[in-house]
């Protein structure tokens, strides 16, 4: 298309307007590094910045690895072993998705503390005192590496595990009669063809751990998130916490770049061949047996033991928990959820359906950009939300007071409105992702072999799309809703004044030191999360079912 | 009457970002005729059938259906009110619907009688009554060919576009479904258009076969008449297998070649004395040992029940030839040719 019927199109216009609002935020916080205050810059430098930064690299490294470790030896040993409970490992495996990194902190800190049942337990049964023994920290960078790698590792495990099992078996048997052992095969061939999608789903699960604040804080540990939090409200700086974004920001792009280069060879690694399903080795009973315990240690301490303690603490303060006010925390959580969703899902189909209809870089690339919002930390998202949106209320009031003589107050930024937004910005490429995938069902030739049936415009839309993009629609419901739910930094610092939900709840209580009585809000939130892990094992399942079934 | 012309294509062009798709083409398909559109890729074929259904916008040029105009450059009938049938090389199926709701997908606003009843006839005529019930992923590819088939005919179309709609098959399976299918056309006395990479198909079904050179309409007739008498060097050397010897015009419709004396159309577009190129189809050629012309074979290309000779003149020319007992051959053995066919295509 010409620019000029570009401009006068106006898919272009009502996609893309939405799509560079969404931006605007983000781009604020690079704004403020034009105005730098060397003070503020030397005093951080001085005393925190390099705990931020060291902090916060060794935490995303360290989980990108622990993730890497569990999630790629979860894939292969379900992809090429056959061993007691396979079938059900290979869907149990994924449910510490639906544990936040917060909670499982939170649980194996009430664990393991010195007043824990373990030390206790340990201190009973050999007679020590305080003092007389070692034991690990896990309020720890190092416990932290842990607590968010036993939570993400789902994310190399579920793409890893699509990789292998799409490795020809022929690539098995060219590299056995080539003389190499089946380890040689899989350190020589599987894994390095696997690479790509290794590298993706480590890289999801570094920007989750850069994106981390619940846990980090709970923990003491020093990064950028905690430093931004620091910088806002403990220093009352907001140019220098904007600042801190950006540069977090900074780090995130790199990550996204450095994966976008791994990937860089994904048709290389794909050739067509002709795939034939890689067998499951039978393995012998002992061995068998030993596999099954070993895949089974992953969703025991990911998610079995933290839903035990949070049913024990849950148990020990009683039914009495589940009050008025806890129920208002639940219609306060899912109301908002819902709402979100109902937006981003909203947005999502109005982004899809221009990039299917308009084909051009002024829609095209103004949606990519938003698309980006899912690396960007909930922190850094909140921070930027703020500002611009204070910056338009000082405004707006300013306007409507010397034309209408009233005063507006916080129209945007104290209210829902800009947590709505915020999520948008954070949760709209999970959305987009299963529009684009629905919209990419039905195919062109479709909608005119529907047309060349007597189907006119609307009724291509009501009879053909809409039955065809009605479970990718709900599944995006759900997965933002879920989200949302879970989301902790960006409703923390943008939630309206006495509006809490179950994960701002959830943290209060556990920065208090009341562990037992955040347990009920904690639940509430695990057992919301497992719905759209349900979701995602029934897609595995089939597939793996119509991989039987060739 | 009945009207007998159910497509008929004026001066259509069409154009997309400036570059030139199709140009000036111009056809016309009678009732019950079978058409088959070839040409290389990228010659517009799929264009034109779009073009026909609805789908783009040509610049220039009229489309008649059933005599009444569908397209021009001031109106156009929506895809849906064209009445016009179309196999889409994906086949387009709706995933979220039977089989059974795929083919009735067409025949909205009809009493639920009447449908069921279209609906069962069709499942009849393509063989898929027990499958009724299943979605479109339960089926093998010949059978969801057939469901799209079934579908596409349901609201009577009065012409069917055809888009490769069997390439994705094996050969086997695909010349047998192909039979049948052109079986019920004919028997229904469908008319349809369709466009292929497959020769020997187009060949077989076709009534009408067209050749589509970079956009343009290089020639339309009966296949023999495309085989035999193709209109330019382009056409000759896109159906069949071509090759060529010089030839020099000495009188009307008589040319001197290495081959000896040949006669071509008295109406051939050249000047006395004017250098030619002859067309010789490999099967019009014969061995023959009592031949005063003789060649050497410089290649054989043995194909189960003949053989491709590529026979080498004394002057350097080479030319293809069928031979019957080609596994007798050795290279560079001379024998002898001679041309059986009485009349040549010779082009400037």
């Amino acid at each position: 298309m010409r620019i000029s019927s570009v401009l006068r199109d106006g898919w272009t216009w009502a996609a893309s307007i939405p799509a560079l609002l969404l931006i605007l935020p983000i781009l604020t916080v690079f704004a403020s590094l034009l105005h730098i205050e060397s003070a503020i810059w030397q005093h951080l430098a001085a005393t925190v910045l390099s705990d931020y930064i060291s902090n916060t690299v060794l935490l995303a490294f360290g989980v990108g690895a622990g993730s890497l470790l569990l999630g790629t030896m979860l894939a292969w040993c379900t992809t090429h072993y056959d061993f007691p409970l396979r079938n059900s490992i290979a869907w149990l495996v994924l449910l510490p998705l639906a544990v936040p990194a917060y909670i499982i902190a939170y649980c194996y800190t009430g664990l393991l503390d010195f007043s824990g049942p373990v030390q206790t337990l340990l201190r009973e049964f050999f007679g020590w005192q305080s003092g007389d023994y070692w034991f690990p920290e896990i309020r720890s960078l190092g416990g932290a590496i842990i607590m968010l790698s036993l939570v993400l590792y789902p994310y190399v495990y579920i793409l890893s595990r699509t990789a292998f099992s799409e490795q020809s078996e022929s690539l098995l048997e060219a590299s056995r009669s080539l003389g190499r052992s089946p380890a040689q095969h899989f350190f020589k061939i599987a894994l390095p063809l696997a690479r790509p999608a290794l590298l993706t789903g480590a890289s999801l699960a570094m920007m989750e751990a850069f994106a981390d604040y619940g846990t980090v804080t709970y923990f003491g540990v020093n990064t950028f998130t905690t430093g931004i939090f620091r910088t806002w409200y403990g220093m009352g700086n907001e140019q220098a916490a904007a600042q801190l974004c950006a540069l977090l920001v900074s780090f995130v792009l790199v990550l996204i770049l450095l994966e976008k280069f791994s990937r860089r060879k994904i048709s290389y690694f794909y050739q067509g061949q002709r795939n034939v399903r890689p067998k499951r080795k039978q393995l012998k009973r002992l061995p068998a047996l030993v596999m099954s315990l070993l895949c089974l240690l992953p969703f025991t301490f990911g998610f079995v033991i933290p839903v035990i303690m949070l049913l024990c603490w849950a148990i020990e303060v009683g039914i009495e928990q589940v009050d008025q006010r806890f129920i208002h925390l639940l219609i306060n959580s899912f109301s908002l959820a819902a709402i979100a969703a109902v937006c981003v899902v909203s947005l999502a189909l109005l982004f899809g359906y221009a990039k299917r209809l308009r084909k051009t870089v002024a829609i095209s690339l103004p949606i990519d950009l938003v698309s980006l919002g899912y690396a960007v930390p909930g922190t850094v998202i909140a921070v930027s939300v703020l500002l611009t949106l204070t910056s338009l209320d000082k405004k707006l009031d300013a306007v409507l007071q010397h034309w209408f003589g009233m005063s507006t107050g916080l129209l945007l930024s104290g209210t829902l409105f800009a947590l709505i937004l915020a999520y948008t910005v954070r949760f709209l490429a999970v959305a987009l992702h299963n529009i684009d995938s629905g919209l990419g069902r039905i195919k062109p030739s479709m909608d005119q072999a529907a047309r060349s049936l007597g189907a006119n415009r609307n009724n291509v839309l009501l009879r053909v799309h809409l039955p065809i993009l009605k479970a990718s629609v709900l599944s995006a419901l759900l997965l933002v809703f879920v989200d949302i739910v879970k989301e902790l930094p960006a409703t923390l610092i943008l939630r309206p004044f006495n509006f809490n939900t179950l994960a701002v709840r959830t943290y209060e209580l556990a920065s208090d030191e009341r562990l037992a009585d955040a347990a009920l809000p904690a639940l509430a939130i695990v057992l919301v999360s497992i719905l759209p892990v349900i979701l995602l094992t029934r897609a595995i399942q089939k597939e793996s079912n119509t991989g039987a079934g060739q | 009457m009945e009207c007998q012309t159910m497509l008929k294509i004026d001066g259509l062009s069409l154009a997309y970002n400036g570059g030139a798709v199709l140009k000036n083409i111009n056809l016309e398909l009678e009732k019950g005729q079978q058409a088959c559109l070839i040409g290389p890729s990228g010659s517009g074929k799929s264009s034109l059938l779009r073009s026909i259904a609805g789908f783009e916008t040509p610049q220039s040029g009229n489309i008649y259906l059933r005599d009444e105009l569908a397209y021009s450059a001031t109106s156009s009938v929506p895809p849906e009110h064209r009445k016009v049938g179309m196999l889409f090389q994906d086949l387009a199926l709706f995933p979220h619907l039977t089989v059974k709701e795929n083919i009735a997908f067409g025949l909205l606003g009809r009493r639920k009688k009447e449908v069921s009843k279209i609906v069962n006839e069709l499942l009849d005529l393509v063989g898929l009554l027990d499958f009724s019930r299943r979605y479109p992923h339960q089926l093998s590819g010949g059978q969801q060919q057939r469901v799209a088939l079934a579908r596409a005919l349901a609201p009577e179309p009065s012409l069917l576009l055809l888009d490769e709609p069997f390439s994705s098959l094996d050969n086997e399976l695909r010349s047998e479904l192909v039979r049948d299918i052109y079986q019920i056309f004919s028997e229904k006395e469908i008319t349809t258009l369709m466009v292929t990479h497959d020769q020997i198909e187009a060949f077989s079904v076709a009534d009408k076969l067209g050749v589509l050179i970079d956009g343009e309409l290089a020639q339309w007739g009966a296949p023999t008449s495309l085989y035999n008498e193709p209109v330019s060097k382009a056409v000759a050397d896109f159906v069949g297998f071509s090759s060529y010897i010089s030839a020099i015009l000495v009188d009307k419709g008589t040319l001197q070649t290495a081959l000896g004396t040949l006669h071509c159309a008295p109406t051939i577009s050249a000047k006395m004395g004017d250098k030619l190129k002859v067309l010789l189809r490999p099967e019009t050629l014969q061995l023959n040992d009592n031949s005063p012309i003789k060649a050497k074979v410089i290649e054989q290309l043995y194909r189960g029940g003949d053989s491709l000779l590529t026979l080498a003149l004394n002057n350097g020319e080479t030319f293809f030839i069928n031979s019957k007992n080609g596994d007798n051959m050795s290279i560079g053995q001379t024998v002898g040719v001679e041309q059986s066919s009485q009349t040549v295509v010779a082009f400037n």
